[in-house]
């Protein structure tokens, strides 16, 4: 049995956007009317088609190609920034990406202190003063805030 | 030296920052004046007096810069120079999910009584017509403040030079194409047609706003357009757009005076004003709809207001909150049955 | 002739007085600061501050505003060069080029390329747009729908050339890209597509945070996987302008990357729907296809950055040739330019350069004036920019992902744009990882739409009939441009294997 690699997942994950995309086109969209000319599913569906031939190609291909190979730390990144998000609807994104920045330098990137603080400044300084006070950006309170607020 | 250059470095955006703050284009909430608490502005006669909590939100919910964008800017700094609101009112934009996500923001907002939302017509119709089950029922009208009624023109090479003569094609079956916005544009379209006895005899060709429409007629790739006064006003006036049919039931003021209305050439007149309104959250206190429908009543009456119209080419039709709302269950409504 | 030097120079002695030089310097300034922040490009960046501007007089303020306009796309490759997340849309493809260059320790070179390049290609756009302006407007307008999708057809060729070895994959982004296109409202009938029932989903993915997702964040992954891996960057003896100079040779080696995009870019600028974007892709594909480079592009070459740097500033100033003489909007930014100059009281239509003269010209001289003032502002900067290169790896991870985050919220004002751009930054990672490419799909997203609505319109004037892409004769043109290039490689191959199958 052949380890199922993420190539092969990637492939499979485009038949299956394609045969959604074909189906919605198809049915719901519509493809031609006589009165009107080419309808919303037209487009869609052409290229839907196209791709699931592409798809259904790549995935027999890839059946026999190497996996690819994961790092760790790629990981770390995907989970932080799920946590960011996270973190971003519950608290606020301003204090989530403060928190985060000075938590990734201490656990992960083990940076010393004086490196910490400096670069904390920095960025701090260039995301308020470009997005917060030039540009008044209104950033996500948070769910948290709001409750406390009302 | 590399702490040097970074401490200056940091400085300066803290300076920049700072400074551009001298710019900004809401107030800050210390320069709200303190005597406004309970006046609503001169010769409110017996308005009730009413003091916001906080600061007001007003919701656009199409990009900064765009029309519904300046009409709701344009108010928000009428009221705050006449000092109208003891709170900053907050212009802010949010296009998401085709703006459907800031109008149900502000439908179901805790703070009612501070958010308001600009919805003209035009938006109404696609609120209800997308999906989202949102309703006019969702919200209070509190105020129309201006409204933009329809032409029909035509390139000065066009094929027809009157209306007529488009009228008399499309009954000989010739093909007639005619561009226009796919919302309230498409709509007085059809109400035109159903008029002429001529439904589904022009064929529709979608842009996405009237520049694009006046675009398309002048580079003579479409027969005939939809549009509104201010998109096409500068080129007819230099002559390469020719007004052919005013859809409402007067003519329109210069450079427009030309085109006849509906019932000048032997039909009804047929019209459908793209009205821009405010409207506020559905669970507005009492206290706080009259308070704003007697705002933006003062707001209408304002010169500053005058001056925003005569610009912007608008028709300064104004309509307190009662009417606003009858307005808008009817525009409702003729969305619902066309779809 | 004489007479439109003579408006020009009058325009100069508007431009020079002590305000509008100020406006021009202070927009210079914001403009390449806010193009180098990930996110806000000149769109953002302008409609942000269009407000503000309504306290100046509208001749200071138009100026300011194009001044930020412009210096975007200075201020675009910054970023892109110096870590690989592109400021705004028309920098992905100096990326491309950058990146690598900055990599082998060249950052100067890159950022020196880039700056001289926009300026070049801005001062080509801006003098064709003096001259040929009323013209190429009046041309542009003999684009309509069957011309545009023509033209969209001969762009989304240029995608093909930016796939790399597996053409298949290469396919496969160009459809996802296409896909992800579809989702949203049809702009043609005013149908939702494609949102699943998702109210967010309704107004389609935002481009912005997409590209910021799939390329800047992914950049954080490689980043990370790689830290401990990479030799320590080869670093530049002396970090000052001297080592960031071009030799003569690399003079010579852009010379013709630059002349040809700017040609090119000035004419997409000039089109309406097509802007800065478009330009820079078109003349980034038109580089790789027809130009010699030393390097291969993609990995270093200075005549990549060029050409996409003096396309964009070009298209740029394209842009604003049918905004000035006929009122249309040649690209998204102008459009709110145009809203602006309507709150003014200037109505911008063909008439304007007949009754507000000196507002026309003042703003053409005075986008020369930024030209030059974004270029001083850029060069001086260099040096301090390189060292950007030089913080550690484990500064710049958080720091990146912490302005990506802030740059595609502060975009669309909401944290749907965030959570697109999280997205992105997954699927970029694992496209890289499985050696999917990843510019074609952006530049499919970019371009799909425009020929969909292109094609579905041309066809309602046709009557369903496809005999109207052959029949106008721009359209025409362009449809055998497009069979050509989609046919010579195929007719080539052909041919060769008759020739081996003779011998």
């Amino acid at each position: 049995m052949r380890k199922v690699n993420s190539r092969t997942m990637i492939a499979l994950c485009m038949v299956i956007l394609s045969l959604i995309w074909l189906y919605l086109g198809i049915f719901q969209y519509g493809i031609w009317d006589d009165r009107h000319g080419p309808m919303p599913g037209l487009f869609p569906t052409g290229i839907a088609s196209v791709l699931l031939i592409v798809g259904i190609i790549g995935t027999v291909r890839s059946l026999n190609e190497k996996s690819a190979v994961y790092k760790r730390a790629a990981f770390e990144v995907m989970i932080s920034l799920v946590l960011l998000l996270i973190a971003s609807f519950t608290i606020g994104m301003l204090p989530s990406l403060l928190i985060y920045f000075v938590l990734w330098q201490i656990v992960i990137e083990k940076s010393s202190k004086r490196t910490i603080i400096l670069s904390t400044l920095v960025v701090s300084a260039i995301v308020l003063g470009v997005f917060v006070f030039w540009l008044k950006v209104p950033f996500e309170k948070g769910i948290l805030y709001e409750l406390i607020l009302y | 030296m590399k702490k040097m250059l970074t401490l200056m470095l940091v400085l300066s955006m803290l300076c920049l920052g700072a400074c551009s703050t001298g710019g900004s284009q809401s107030p800050a909430p210390s320069t709200a004046p303190a005597d406004t608490v309970s006046e609503t502005g001169s010769g409110s006669s017996g308005a009730p007096a009413y003091t916001l909590s906080r600061n007001v939100e007003f919701m656009v919910s199409s990009k900064a810069g765009g029309n519904s964008d300046l009409f709701s800017r344009t108010i928000a700094d009428i009221i705050t120079q006449n000092g109208w609101a003891n709170q900053p009112v907050i212009v802010q934009n949010n296009e998401d999910g085709n703006g459907q996500v800031s109008r149900r923001n502000v439908s179901a907002s805790k703070t009612p009584d501070e958010s308001l939302l600009c919805l003209s017509s035009g938006d109404l119709t696609v609120m209800v017509t997308l999906g989202g089950g949102l309703s006019i029922d969702n919200f209070r009208p509190i105020a129309i403040m201006g409204a933009d009624k329809h032409l029909v023109l035509a390139g000065k090479d066009g094929r027809y030079k009157t209306m007529q003569e488009a009228i008399e094609a499309a009954k000989n079956g010739e093909q007639v194409t005619i561009g226009g916005t796919p919302g309230d544009e498409l709509t007085v379209l059809n109400m035109m047609l159903e008029e002429l006895d001529l439904v589904d005899k022009f064929d529709f060709v979608s842009f996405g706003s009237s520049a694009e429409t006046v675009t398309a007629l002048m580079g003579g790739h479409i027969d005939l357009g939809m549009g509104k006064p201010a998109a096409a006003k500068e080129y007819v006036v230099s002559g390469d757009i020719v007004p052919l049919v005013a859809l409402s039931t007067t003519r329109f003021p210069e450079p427009f005076d030309t085109a006849p209305t509906l019932s000048e050439l032997g039909y009804n007149d047929v019209e459908f004003p793209l009205y821009r309104g405010v409207v506020g959250a559905k669970n507005m206190s009492d206290e706080a709809l009259a308070y704003w429908d007697n705002v933006m009543g003062q707001v209408a009456q304002s010169p500053e207001w005058k001056d925003y119209l005569d610009k912007s080419l608008l028709i300064g039709e104004y309509k307190n909150a009662a009417q606003t709302t009858e307005e808008y269950k009817l525009v409702e409504q003729r969305a619902l049955e066309a779809k | 002739m004489l007479e439109t030097l003579q408006m020009l120079f009058m325009g100069f002695s508007v431009a020079t007085s002590i305000e509008n030089i100020l406006a021009a310097a202070l927009g210079a300034i914001l403009g390449i600061l806010v193009g180098a922040m990930p996110g806000i490009g000149s769109l953002a960046g302008c409609a942000l501050l269009l407000p503000i501007t309504f306290k100046f007089n509208p001749v200071t303020a138009i100026i300011m505003l194009g001044a930020i306009y412009y210096s975007n796309m200075f201020g675009g490759a910054y970023s892109a060069i110096l870590i690989n997340v592109p400021g705004d849309s028309p920098a992905i493809m100096t990326a491309l080029d950058g990146y690598p260059l900055a990599r082998k320790g060249k950052a100067g070179k890159a950022l020196m390329t880039a700056n001289f390049s926009s300026f070049v290609g801005g001062i080509i756009g801006m003098i064709i747009l003096v001259f040929m302006g009323p013209a190429l407007a009046t041309l542009g307008l003999k684009f309509g729908p069957s011309e545009m999708a023509a033209l969209m057809l001969v762009a989304m060729t240029s995608i093909s050339w930016l796939v790399g070895e597996n053409p298949l994959k290469g396919i496969a982004a160009t459809c996802l890209g296409m896909m992800i296109a579809t989702m949203g409202v049809d702009k043609i009938s005013g149908n939702m597509r494609y949102d699943f029932g998702n109210i967010y989903l309704l107004g389609g993915i935002s481009f912005i945070p997409l590209v910021i997702g799939f390329i800047g964040l992914a950049q954080v992954f490689e980043l990370a996987e790689t830290r401990n891996e990479k030799a320590p960057m080869p670093i530049e003896e002396k970090m000052d302008i001297r080592s960031g100079l071009l030799t003569r040779k690399e003079f010579g080696r852009i010379f013709r990357p630059i002349l040809r995009s700017s040609l090119l870019g000035t004419f997409v600028g000039f089109l309406p729907g097509a802007g800065a974007t478009t330009g820079s892709f078109l003349g980034y594909a038109m580089q790789k296809k027809f130009g010699k480079s030393e390097e291969e592009l993609g990995t270093g070459a200075i005549e990549g950055i060029a050409a996409s740097e003096a396309a964009n500033n070009a298209a740029a100033a394209g842009a604003f040739g049918p905004l000035l003489s006929l009122g249309i909007p040649g690209s998204g930014t102008t459009a709110v330019l145009l809203g602006g100059l309507m709150m003014w009281g200037l109505n911008p239509g063909p008439m304007l350069f007949a009754s507000e003269p000196e507002f026309a010209w003042g703003l053409i001289a005075s986008l020369f004036i930024s030209n030059l003032i974004a270029l001083f502002i850029a060069m001086v900067s260099i040096p301090w920019m390189a060292k950007i290169i030089r913080i550690p790896v484990g500064v710049m991870i958080p720091a990146i992902i912490a302005i990506c985050f802030v740059g595609a919220y502060a975009t669309t004002n909401s944290m749907f744009g965030v959570v697109i751009m999280v997205l992105g930054g997954i699927i970029g990672y694992l496209f890289q990882k499985n050696d999917y490419p990843v510019a074609p799909l952006l530049l499919a997203y970019v371009l799909s739409s425009n020929l969909e609505i292109n094609v579905r319109r041309a066809l309602v004037i046709s009557e369903g009939s496809l005999s109207i892409f052959f029949t106008k004769p721009i359209s025409l043109v362009l449809m055998l441009v497009f069979f050509i290039i989609v046919l010579t490689p195929m007719v080539r191959g052909a041919l060769s294997k008759m020739r081996t199958k003779q011998i």
